[in-house]
């Protein structure tokens, strides 16, 4: 496969071909907004003279402003908020990377069935629709959950990593709970110095009888898939009974109002498509004013998206962010309870996410895998260590890039917001266009939609700090 | 501002005032205890935050 080099042979003219660096924009009264697109660490609120200072700085050039040594109370505050870079104190400016590894997440499939049959589903080989009487058929066995404790356990141990999160996954997990308990209690039992915590990934037609002890018990996070509001959910997210089509919004949401009164928040994970995105702004309302957070994903598909469903996905975030900067509640945290995709202000990314480093998914037969989207094998944890297949996939040409994000040198890297959205999802990107070192399918929504997610993050700030200060 | 004058009560007042100070999410997660202002935010998400 032939695969362009430069961005605008793909999706037009790149985004931002300014040099990458700090931007300052007003916001109301005497409040403005910083953001180092070079080296990300969160919005910043500036005012007064310190806000004078920046500006002046940024409009002698582009890029990040230099200077060779910090003489004023201004510049100190600008370098250590990142953002002025000072020659003499090059530190201050970049932190680096932490070289030691903190923590290890694996997605569990624990069962390769799921009662829905959602269109976009990105699980490789998934049964959908699967009849009960066959969930054993299609789970995980205790033989394979053993091995994959014990390869967890001994990976961490001798890699000195102190933290390890199970992400139990499917198909739907919550179809096989007492396989999830049981794991749970061997791996918890076994963990010595490990500190593990547990997480789950449902589609909410759970019993909430059955799954709260299990919450409870290990201290498992929830979260809950919902495609959209009311009939844009049910359109999606459905169970088949007899010939009819029976939408799961109702069951969901009781399921969600039964976990907050039992003291349990879940977060709820939106896919954003074309038939749900004009329900963005009532989900998200609906789901803020329960004190839920969410996050927000555009489809992955195994093709691009066309210009109308760009289009779309771009005027409805633009418009919904817009609003949640206006109005989401000050008690909320805007980029967790609001988040979009893989986006994190707060730090610099080398990837979208810890694929093939700190993250690498488990298949219901112990295979290891580079992410859930993944149908790859060659490793399993019957027959391997975690830390062969880590290598392996640092090797095979699909991965080598997962594994080695720093290597990518695509048009990508070039663009001013790289090391935000750092290219998206890779496993999508590969499954469209083959590699990941090119701008991911929906890299106009990103660049788009970047600038005004920062301006309603800093609107949201400022709100905060005149409820916090009032 | 320091980190621990923006603990206390006195500095919230101040920091209304000032004209000239930075706010980041530390500063508003120290005010909020119902914030974290963390930088790792993939808790709950499908897919895994790099370290």
């Amino acid at each position: 496969m032939i695969v362009p080099k430069r961005i605008d042979k793909i999706c037009g003219v790149p985004f931002s071909p300014e040099t990458r660096g700090v931007r300052v924009a007003p916001l109301r009264g005497n409040h403005y907004y910083a953001f180092n697109y070079d080296q990300p660490s969160g919005v910043k609120l500036l005012r007064g003279s310190i806000a004078r200072r920046l500006l002046r700085l940024v409009a002698e050039g582009s890029g990040v402003p230099q200077i060779t040594a910090c003489r004023t109370r201004e510049d100190l505050a600008l370098a250590k908020h990142r953002l002025l870079f000072v020659k003499e104190d090059p530190s201050l400016y970049n932190p680096g990377f932490n070289s030691n590894q903190k923590s290890f997440h694996i997605w569990l499939h624990v069962i390769n069935g799921c009662n829905f049959r959602c269109f976009y589903c990105y699980i490789p080989h998934l049964q959908s629709h699967i009849d009960p009487a066959l969930i054993n058929k299609y789970s995980m066995s205790e033989e394979t959950a053993r091995a994959v404790i014990d390869g967890l356990l001994a990976f961490c141990r001798q890699n000195r990593i102190p933290r390890l999160h199970i992400k139990f996954a499917g198909g739907e997990p919550s179809l096989n709970l007492p396989l999830i308990e049981s794991f749970c209690k061997t791996m918890t039992a076994a963990a010595g110095d490990t500190q593990v915590s547990y997480g789950m990934i449902s589609n909410g037609t759970f019993s909430t009888e059955k799954i709260a002890p299990i919450l409870t018990a290990y201290g498992l996070r929830i979260s809950i898939s919902i495609d959209g509001f009311e009939t844009t959910h049910d359109r999606t997210r459905f169970l088949i009974s007899g010939n009819r089509r029976v939408g799961s919004w109702a069951k969901v949401r009781g399921n969600i109002h039964w976990l907050l009164a039992n003291g349990i928040r879940p977060y709820l994970l939106f896919t954003l498509t074309r038939n749900n995105a004009s329900s963005a702004e009532t989900f998200a309302s609906w789901a803020h004013s329960h004190g839920l957070g969410f996050r927000i994903s555009p489809i992955r598909l195994r093709r691009a998206p066309t210009e109308q469903e760009l289009d779309l996905l771009l005027r409805c975030t633009s418009s919904l962010y817009t609003r949640l900067g206006k109005e989401m509640p000050t008690s909320l945290d805007f980029e967790r309870d609001a988040r979009f995709a893989e986006w994190n202000l707060q730090k610099r990314k080398l990837a979208a996410c810890g694929s093939c480093r700190n993250y690498v998914a488990v298949s219901e037969i112990g295979e290891i895998r580079s992410c859930q989207m993944s149908d790859q094998q060659g490793y399993n944890f019957r027959t391997h260590t975690l830390d062969q297949a880590l290598q392996g996939f640092r090797q095979v040409p699909t991965t080598a890039l997962l594994a080695q994000p720093h290597l990518k040198t695509g048009a990508c890297t070039e663009c001013e917001y790289y090391r935000v959205c750092v290219g998206g999802c890779p496993q999508h990107t590969i499954s469209v266009h083959g590699t990941s070192d090119v701008p991911s399918p929906w890299c106009r929504l990103y660049g788009t939609l970047m600038p005004i997610y920062i301006k309603a993050k800093a609107e949201h700030m400022l709100r905060q700090i005149s409820a916090l200060c009032r | 501002m320091s980190d621990e004058k923006v603990m206390s009560g006195r500095s919230l007042s101040e920091m209304s005032e000032k004209v000239d100070e930075v706010v980041d999410d530390s500063t508003i997660a120290r005010l909020n205890h119902h914030l974290t202002g963390h930088s790792d935010l993939d808790c709950d998400c499908d897919c895994a935050e790099e370290d």
